[in-house]
């Protein structure tokens, strides 16, 4: 090309980029209509702040209803409703008020009897038809053991959650607690429901630990206020869910889908986890705390792009445009992606315990939500729209969103290693329940795990009433 | 008026009059873009409307590496090839024989002298008269910037096939100022 050709394309350039044509107002009436339309769409409902409020009042609410007031179980009084025993909860448990409990204990019916026995598994008289027990003999007092335990010499709660157990350890008659608790704990799972607290008062000759004005000292079977601290740290196997955003899906490859599943070949993570679990009720605890997430994803791309995909806005579809076969494009890339989170979970949970062959355990369910902060993230991704080149994924993390929020749900089994410490296993699942794309990018990623969680966890404090 | 930096921040915002501001300032030179390639007034108001929802729904990712008009201009320009190639494929991927080999027309200085002569107007009217075909490479080279390989790729065609384009839109303007 001459140099006067030059000079003819920078004159016809000169006078186009000076060209201008007038607008008229209803040009701008149009955009804004199409701007309406547009930014109504983007407006996705926002659920997740919901679902999150919703899941709080859930477990505010739950703890309302089952953490127990200071002086009444609102659990036991529904169990004491239905055992047939009428036998006065002792007003005392020191040794001057023994015989005045003894001399108020009225002769419970056979079918009372019986029923008062299934509930008294550490009565040194079962097996007998004797209910009138001699002063002093610690048998007595056994049937309001939820009451009085850790007071009254001789009278223990069998518990089924041993932590506890061994921290009454002044307890006179803790070993024997401990025997009948493993032997009986078919029968006994929760003797404290059990075990009569609290009573109708419209039932002449009974009494109530709360018409007396009196607390519960000591009974704590449950775990009740305590607080945990875990530590664990949970190789697993993670997947992911991608779905399209439904504003912008034209905007996708066609060829996203195949290449990511074909190529995109699977993922771990890793999770340390700190966990500051509180009981509340007999089972029933919230857990939060802070977790590193490492998920860790390989990839390998090997694919030949042989056109290009072109945005037709208007019609809101990617046109294909194919290449000469000389400018063909080939994608080779094997890795390691890798994104980093710091997480914090709400969970609520549920805890039973187990006994087997001696030994017990906690099973132990949780179910909740977690926020997930997005640290950081390496290595190369494929692109939604142009697959040509791969995304760097450390200089797309402003394009990522970097508060995101989960699910998860696990259970497992934890051997009762001592009083503050169990081992144990789960199985869990989490996940992502906003996309972890930004909310302008055409598609919708959600990553998920399952896996198996190792875990050790050490109590650190015991609020024990 | 507000800077472009102000305009830019008040439109993320989603601020209506910022946005027709930033309309008002642009409106009529992203129109001459419009009509460089598009062959009636109609097509290009579409043309205008969707760009600057483009452009508004977009703004996020302007930088501020270059200046906002130029921005804008290849965002029209985008807009407005996508639109006349659109559903012509076969039109722009047809390779003429007469394609196959460059013109001999080098430029001459009347040539030049007849051109400088012209207003923008004039000079649009031309460019009009041009096949659709070639007035397409001849904005997309001799105006807005791009590579012949990049018209190539956009436009399905050899990198052959768009300098001979252009070599011929070339002949053919003058052509027609020497006519007129």
């Amino acid at each position: 090309m001459s140099q006067l050709d030059n000079r003819f394309d920078e004159l016809l350039r000169g006078q186009m980029e000076g060209l201008e044509s007038s607008v008229s107002s209803a040009d701008w009436d149009a955009i804004v209509n199409k701007l309406d339309a547009v930014e109504e769409k983007k407006v996705a409902p926002v659920w997740w702040p919901y679902l999150a409020a919703g899941i709080v009042v859930l477990v505010g609410g739950l703890f309302w209803l089952l953490t127990p007031s200071s002086d009444l179980d609102s659990g036991d009084a529904v169990v004491n409703q239905e055992t047939p025993a009428v036998i006065e909860t002792p007003s005392n448990t020191n040794d001057s008020e023994q015989s005045d409990v003894v001399e108020n204990i009225k002769i419970p019916t056979n079918e009372a009897q019986a029923a008062n026995r299934a509930n008294q598994p550490n009565t040194p008289n079962e097996g007998t038809d004797v209910q009138r027990p001699e002063p002093n003999v610690p048998a007595i007092p056994v049937v309001d053991a939820g009451d009085v335990v850790g007071e009254t010499p001789g009278i223990t709660t069998p518990s089924n959650d041993r932590e506890i157990a061994s921290e009454d350890s002044d307890k006179p008659d803790e070993s024997n607690s401990k025997e009948i608790a493993h032997d009986d704990n078919q029968e006994t799972a929760n003797p404290d429901k059990d075990l009569p607290t609290n009573v109708d008062n419209n039932k002449p000759g009974v009494t109530s630990n709360k018409d007396e004005g009196r607390s519960n000292p000591g009974f704590s079977t449950s775990s009740n206020g305590s607080w945990e601290l875990g530590v664990s740290f949970t190789p697993n196997w993670a997947s992911k869910i991608i779905r399209a955003n439904g504003d912008l899906a034209w905007r996708i490859n066609p060829r996203f889908d195949e290449i990511t599943k074909a190529m995109e070949t699977g993922s771990y993570s890793y999770q340390l986890n700190v966990d500051v679990n509180r009981y509340f009720g007999k089972n029933w605890f919230i857990s939060s705390g802070l977790t590193y997430n490492q998920v860790e994803e390989s990839v390998s791309y090997d694919y030949l792009v042989d056109g290009f995909y072109d945005e037709n806005v208007n019609q809101k579809t990617l046109d294909f445009v194919p290449w000469n076969p000389s400018l063909h494009y080939r994608v080779n890339y094997t890795g390691i992606n890798q994104y980093r989170y710091l997480q914090i979970p709400l969970q609520l949970g549920f805890v039973d315990t187990l006994n087997v062959k001696g030994r017990q355990f906690k099973l132990k369910v949780e179910s909740g939500v977690q926020y997930m902060g997005l640290l950081g993230m390496t290595g190369k991704k494929l692109g939604v729209t142009d697959i040509r080149e791969l995304e760097d994924l450390s200089a797309q993390v402003d394009n990522y969103s970097r508060n995101n929020i989960g699910a998860n749900t696990s259970i497992g089994l934890y051997w009762i290693a001592g009083p503050r410490m169990d081992l144990g296993f789960s199985g869990f699942g989490s996940l992502a329940l906003s996309s972890i794309r930004s909310k302008n990018e055409a598609i919708q990623e959600r990553p998920y795990n399952t896996g198996l969680h190792i875990g050790l966890n050490y109590k650190l404090l015991t609020n024990k009433r | 008026m507000s800077s472009d930096e102000e305009l830019v921040r008040l439109c993320l915002q989603k601020d209506r009059e910022a946005q027709k501001l930033l309309f008002e300032k642009y409106a009529s030179k992203m129109m001459g873009i419009c009509l460089r390639y598009t062959s009636n007034h109609e097509d290009a108001k579409d043309i205008l409307q969707d760009g600057f929802v483009k452009v508004f729904t977009q703004l996020e990712k302007f930088e501020f590496k270059s200046s906002l008009q130029t921005w804008m201009s290849r965002i029209f320009a985008n807009l407005a090839i996508n639109r006349v190639t659109r559903g012509n494929q076969a039109k722009y991927t047809h390779v003429d024989i007469d394609e196959q080999y460059d013109l001999a027309s080098e430029t001459t200085q009347d040539d030049l002298d007849r051109w400088g002569g012209l207003t923008p107007q004039q000079v649009l009217g031309f460019v009009k008269q041009l096949p659709e075909k070639y007035r397409l490479v001849l904005n997309m080279y001799a105006v807005d910037g791009f590579s012949h390989q990049e018209i190539a790729q956009k436009l399905n065609i050899s990198v052959g096939s768009s300098k001979s384009r252009l070599s011929r839109a070339r002949v053919m303007l003058k052509d027609n100022i020497k006519k007129s």
